[in-house]
């Protein structure tokens, strides 16, 4: 699509900001502002009690309006917090360079000096930039000097914007970077809301753990004997597993492989495994625990959009309470007369596959509300009349086939995940194939444009460029499973706009969920709109295949928690005096 | 270009950073509407559509399905072909030989009917059928092949050989299975790939000439 007009100007806009009292995790306070216009070169240089003074942006926000930025969220929550309405066109340059780019190797890496580079423009260095943040975190007072110079590197921003803007635009996908843009307002929204942290249990932990570390490695390892002082000993774990007869996966330097993934695999097979995982999932954690908590008790950090291949949001994983061991979510509680509210959508790959690929089958399985038991029924694997009840063991093993085939695994793999010989593996994705064989058609037609084509794209354009290079191999597996992740990405960022646009308070985005929050009053209509919205949402991404979403409630004094980390928190509340995790009575 | 420069902040002016932290609770003003005609920028998800991709068949196995393997059988008499068929169990190779060099091959080369089929996977392939020999009798096993071809024409089968009747079972699949999809390939077409190098059309072939001890 040509590149539209905008007779109200083009505004490139920065903001310099600090944390309010200087602590990571609480709301940002503007310090200055400077937004050029890009057709007239009208510039706008505003410091912080201007800027509080104003009610409304200092240039046209309105539909004939163009607003500029790279990675705008901050901007907005600048926005946010000087209560100014957004503006109804926004054209974030970080999404579009990502965009742009996308699968592509970069020199200069994806920030704004790096789109500078890769465009070949003028860049301040990095070293200048810091030293400028510095200067602005420090929260002032400002010298005039420090402020005319403060101004004067928010403005370099803006010039750098000013130069990239002509660069990309007649690159760009238009409607769809708007609707991109569009999305990075509703993402301030929730870096703005973020999450209700019990900061007085945070505390607790942090006091206690040296002492409850020692005892917990201790108690745990008493069966593993794997732990020297805090260290886990390779050579120790592989004694044991020698011992207990476990064959383990091993790097190709024939090393044992040790990360997570790994492990996390091997405890579903070898459940005496579990707490040796969560273990040193949890020293992990907690060794590089960082979490930013604001002065109002919330847990607020960069949400990463657009930061995966994907699309998908890649916060910290160390910064976002989300990313941490599955037992610290516990730390998530809502205020006195709030309530929490974890919406996901149900099976959303598979759903996604059957839309995309339009096979009829699937799409049936995906509508009977059980599409796994619906796949055994399908492949007359159990009778029509079979329940999850009644054919549990047969149900489970054609979960984890989907599941399989939804992660590219292998018959070896899929054998070790259902405790079964290989040659029941190979059946199920026989079955697989056999039953979905429109699907499988659509998973080749994807391999194909992506080699041939050199691109895939979702249903509304977030695209991967796919042309192999000496440094970039391409993987076939990843590849077929773009168009399910990156489309799920899109629905998830579409149903943030619509929520926020519906006045929900939505605190994070989580993978292929929204965690939102409400009066506890109004919580349950909230997660009713919520989930009519997370249909819309899928209707539009899926050309009217309709997904539907689960909700997990929680209501103050409640907190959140996550059932794989259950054991684990009350294994840590009993160290530190404090009653176990009591999940509420069914409603 | 015009530059409006502000810098300098009256004294006066309260603490910005109080008001903020005040305003905490403050929600996101947005847009009214999300103002997008979505199904207007919905992108097909039509994956190499223009690509001109299709898959070519270039292996069709020639034997009795395996054990394992249920099979359909073509319906149409055009997917039938007769043959003589030569084969060298030792290289586990199938030769066609042509009606003017069987006379040199005698009893090895035997009348057969070769059925195209197709598995669950789709992928075809041919079962070669032999036929009653001049007198008329027919093996058992032939015979037993025979019918569980027949059968296969209306249903999902699998052969197992019951060597206690000198015979193949045939198992029949009780559920309603997916029907097979066929390649748009020529009973003509599945032969040359089949046979692929594999046809005796000379008196000096090579498996000819190493039957008569020439080479």
């Amino acid at each position: 699509m040509t590149q539209p007009t905008f007779p109200n100007g083009i505004w490139a806009v920065d903001f310099e900001f600090h944390p309010a009292h200087g602590q990571e995790g609480s709301l940002p306070i503007p310090v200055c502002m400077v937004a050029q216009e890009l057709q007239s070169g009208r510039t706008l240089r505003c410091w912080q009690d201007e800027l509080a003074a104003m009610s409304q942006a200092p240039f046209p926000t309105d539909s004939g309006a163009l607003f500029v930025a790279y990675y705008a969220s901050a901007e907005f929550e600048c926005f946010n917090q000087l209560g100014w309405a957004l503006p109804v066109n926004t054209l974030d340059l970080f999404t579009e360079f990502r965009w742009l780019t996308n699968g592509r190797q970069l020199l200069h890496g994806k920030k704004l000096l790096g789109a500078l580079l890769y465009f070949g423009l003028p860049a301040i260095t990095a070293d200048e930039k810091d030293a400028w943040r510095d200067l602005v975190l420090r929260r002032g007072p400002w010298t005039d000097t420090e402020r005319i110079g403060i101004l004067d590197y928010c403005e370099t921003d803006v010039v750098a914007l000013a130069n990239l803007y002509p660069k990309m635009a007649p690159l760009l996908d238009w409607p769809r970077a708007l609707l991109r843009g569009r999305y990075m307002q509703a993402l301030a929204g929730m870096e703005t809301n973020g999450l209700p942290i019990d900061t007085d249990m945070l505390t607790k932990l942090i006091q206690h753990w040296p002492r409850i570390q020692n005892r917990l490695i201790a108690d745990i390892d008493a069966e593993f004997q794997v732990y020297d002082g805090h260290t886990f000993k390779a050579a120790r774990f592989a004694a044991y597993l020698a011992a207990q007869g476990i064959p383990w996966p091993t790097l190709p330097t024939g090393r044992l492989a040790l990360d997570d993934d790994t492990f996390k695999d091997m405890a579903e097979v070898y459940p005496q495994l579990s707490p040796l995982r969560e273990l040193r999932s949890t020293l992990s954690t907690m060794r590089s625990l960082k979490l930013p908590i604001g002065v109002d008790g919330r847990n607020r950090c960069m949400l990463s959009a657009f930061r995966s291949t994907t699309g998908r949001n890649q916060p910290s994983t160390t910064r976002f309470v989300f990313g941490l061991s599955s037992w610290l979510r516990g730390l998530i509680r809502p205020q006195p007369g709030s309530g929490l509210a974890y919406i996901d959508w149900s099976q959303q790959e598979f759903g996604i596959a059957a839309a995309l690929s339009g096979d009829s089958n699937m799409m049936v399985a995906y509508n009977s509300g059980d599409p796994y038991l619906a796949f055994a029924k399908q492949a007359d694997a159990v009778p029509q009349d079979a329940t999850k009840h009644t054919h549990k063991a047969e149900r489970e093993q054609f979960k984890q086939c989907v599941l399989a085939v939804q992660y590219g695994m292998g018959a070896e793999s899929l054998a070790l995940r259902i405790k079964q010989p290989v040659v029941r593996a190979r059946q199920l994705l026989a079955l697989h194939r056999q039953t979905y064989r429109t699907f499988w058609t659509f998973s080749d037609n994807v391999l194909n444009e992506a080699v041939l084509g050199g691109r895939l794209w979702t249903s509304f354009g977030w695209q991967i460029h796919t042309q192999a290079t000496d440094e970039i191999k391409l993987n076939p597996r990843s590849l077929c499973n773009f168009p399910m992740q990156a489309n799920g990405a899109e629905m998830l960022r579409l149903a943030c706009i619509l929520l926020t646009d519906a006045g929900i308070k939505v605190c994070a985005p989580v993978h292929d969920a929204l965690l939102i929050e409400a009066p506890l009053d109004q919580l349950d209509a909230a997660v009713a709109q919520a989930q009519a919205l997370m249909r819309e949402a899928s209707r539009a991404v899926l050309n009217g295949f309709e997904l539907a979403s689960d909700a997990k409630i929680v209501r103050y004094p409640d907190r959140y928690m996550d059932e794989r980390g259950t054991a684990m928190w009350n294994n840590i509340m009993v160290r530190i005096g404090e009653p176990p995790y009591q999940p509420p009575p069914a409603a | 270009m015009t530059t409006q420069h502000n810098q300098a902040a009256p004294a006066t002016l309260p603490n910005l950073e109080i008001i903020m932290t005040k305003n905490q609770s403050l929600t996101t003003v947005a847009p009214a509407t999300t103002g997008f005609d979505l199904s207007a920028m919905r992108l097909p998800a039509n994956y190499s559509a223009g690509m001109g991709v299709k898959k070519v068949l270039n292996k069709v196995p020639v034997g009795k399905p395996d054990k394992t393997k249920f099979f359909q059988v073509a319906v149409d008499e055009a997917f039938t072909f007769r043959v003589f068929l030569y084969e060298d169990k030792t290289a586990n190779e199938t030769y066609i030989v042509l009606p003017f060099v069987q006379p040199l091959l005698g009893s090895l080369a035997r009348p057969a009917q070769l059925h195209a089929a197709i598995d669950r996977t789709d992928n075809p392939f041919l079962i070669p059928v032999i036929l009653p020999g001049e007198d008329g009798q027919w093996n058992s096993w032939h015979e037993s092949l025979a019918q569980g071809v027949e059968m296969a024409k209306d249903h999902w089968v699998r052969l197992t050989s019951n060597k206690s009747i000198g015979a193949y079972d045939v198992n029949q699949a009780t559920a309603v299975l997916p029907e097979p999809v066929w390649p748009g390939a020529t009973m003509e077409e599945l032969i040359k790939i089949a046979f692929r190098g594999k046809i005796i059309d000379s008196a000096d072939h090579p498996v000819i000439r190493a039957l008569q001890g020439a080479v």
